[in-house]
């Protein structure tokens, strides 16, 4: 299928919720809260290592629960594991197995960073435990488009790639980081998942307007949007996802989704250990805030 | 090749804020035998000297302790002060491969086993909570079939239910641990068998006797049977 009516086609899916350890009992009892749940793949299996023969094995206890869920509601796919831009690195088999994880599934989408985080160190790996960014350069661009190819012609389902956040600044780039997702979208075929926290986090940190990111960047390629919440750190401000959502992610929300054609779900995420900020009440009253703008615009 | 390579150092200077120092301090020294473009060689200096890299350590560290919080949220409490240079040591012999919870609990459960056999850390406590939070964290992240293919079961009782057996008697010891108190240092000490039965979904929790204990197993053999 060609890259702009794989995004026209995606399945329009309304609110939900990326899903974590903490909610199996909420997404039980309040399934009519979300449209749809998102899952991180890589936290449901185990995962021996690129070299190893019998390398990923599912848990059983997810796979049944998500199969329960997916009997009610569509499921998104968003992995973390993929590195994408890592140089030395480039992981056909986590591809495969989201396209196993897809035919058991059928996710809507899925998705992954635009970023690294892992490297060979000989027989391991390293993991830097934080996405790390890439430098916006046509040498990476090329990388990257070369490889969001293959993952499009593995996995049968639409690809997005999430904008990421930095606390640092790459020196010297080539290319805008707006103008970096719209010509990798544009060339390689995938959608932007939009994560509004993202942006406004790093508006925050290096000094220029959200709403300036958002003018520069080719929203008829965004499918998917993120909102979050964050918290202050050693003088910066962090994409921590604790507890409800910032509040001028709200206003980016609304001005997103008046003028992006092709949204197709908003997603509300929150880290586990800020759930006692939250818990029921406070989820669904983020997911029906959410809703509640999704109504007036899409 | 030198993308590698920049990706490489980069990722050094957020595990390790010494490293960072010495490109900062001595770039010629750390950098200029590498393949580095250039523009790759300034671009590190640059990072390295900006503030936002501390907050790349703390959230790297912040992340590598997630999986430890939510499998073994007790044993890291009881650890106390004595938590961060064991995470240190363990990091460092460690790197980080990957953040699956029920994997870096496992990992993580065996370096403290060799830190106590090793006798660098002494703890009247710590073998058996730690015993007791593996044992949860298996039965919360696999099913009956996975927990009996890992041979992760008691062999005369139904795979979800489990016997931690703990030398001093766990009711006040976990409700200390639950309510964020160190336990008493005179805590009863003797054979206790704790019993966890996961068959509903949620964790419940029993005292058993020898007696009983034995009790339960001829049952489980006739169940079986």
């Amino acid at each position: 299928m060609k890259a702009e009516s794989e995004i026209a086609s995606a399945q329009k899916l309304g609110v939900g919720l990326l899903f974590n350890h903490v909610l199996p009992t909420f997404v039980s009892a309040h399934s009519e809260s979300f449209d749809y749940l998102e899952i991180i793949p890589d936290r449901e299996w185990r995962d021996r290592g690129v070299n190893s023969t019998q390398r990923f094995s599912v848990l059983d206890k997810s796979l049944d629960f998500f199969r329960r869920v997916r009997e009610r509601k569509p499921l998104v796919c968003h992995a973390i594991g993929l590195s994408i831009g890592s140089a030395a690195l480039f992981d056909t088999g986590h591809v495969e197995q989201i396209q196993r994880m897809h035919e058991e599934l059928c996710f809507a989408w899925h998705s992954d960073h635009l970023s690294f985080a892992r490297l060979p160190q000989g027989n391991h790996e390293m993991h830097t435990a934080i996405l790390l960014p890439l430098p916006y350069d046509g040498e990476v661009l090329d990388l990257l488009i070369e490889r969001v190819k293959h993952v499009r012609s593995v996995v049968q389902c639409p690809f997005l790639l999430e904008n990421n956040v930095y606390y640092v600044d790459v020196p010297d780039q080539e290319i805008g980081e707006a103008e970096f997702l719209n010509r990798l979208s544009g060339e390689s075929g995938c959608g932007i998942l939009l994560d509004l926290h993202n942006v406004y986090v790093n508006s925050v940190n290096h000094g220029f307007t959200p709403e300036s990111f958002l003018r520069d960047l080719d929203l008829s390629r965004v499918v998917e949007v993120h909102i979050a919440g964050g918290n202050n750190l050693l003088g910066f401000y962090t994409d921590a996802h604790s507890g409800p959502v910032a509040e001028p992610v709200w206003h980016l929300l609304e001005e997103t989704l008046r003028s992006a054609p092709w949204i197709r779900a908003v997603t509300f995420e929150f880290h586990e250990s800020s759930y006692y900020l939250l818990k029921t009440d406070g989820i669904r009253a983020e997911l029906d805030h959410a809703r509640r703008i999704w109504e007036r615009f899409c | 090749m030198a993308l590698e390579v920049y990706q490489e150092i980069f990722c050094r200077m957020v595990a390790s804020s010494a490293f960072r120092d010495r490109v900062l301090e001595q770039p010629d020294q750390v950098l200029n035998s590498l393949d580095l473009t250039e523009r790759e060689r300034q671009r590190l200096i640059a990072l390295a000297g900006q503030p936002g890299m501390r907050v790349n350590t703390a959230i790297h560290r912040a992340n590598r302790l997630t999986p430890l919080d939510q499998t073994l949220p007790l044993t890291c409490f009881l650890l106390g002060a004595r938590l961060q240079p064991v995470l240190e040591r363990y990091w460092n012999e460690n790197p980080s491969e990957n953040l699956q919870a029920s994997a870096e609990c496992e990992r993580f459960s065996a370096f403290l086993n060799d830190e106590m056999r090793a006798g660098r850390i002494y703890d009247p406590y710590i073998e058996e909570v730690l015993a007791f939070e593996r044992v949860c964290t298996e039965m919360r992240f696999f099913t009956e079939a996975e927990l009996r293919r890992r041979g992760l079961v008691n062999d005369d009782l139904p795979p979800l239910v489990r016997i931690v057996t703990f030398r001093h008697d766990p009711v006040p010891l976990l409700e200390a641990l639950a309510d964020l108190k160190m336990p008493a240092q005179d805590i009863t000490p003797g054979e206790f068998h704790l019993l966890i039965d996961y068959r509903s979904g949620e964790a419940e929790f029993r005292l058993v006797d020898s007696q009983g204990l034995g009790a339960l197993r001829e049952l489980s053999v006739r169940e079986e049977e």
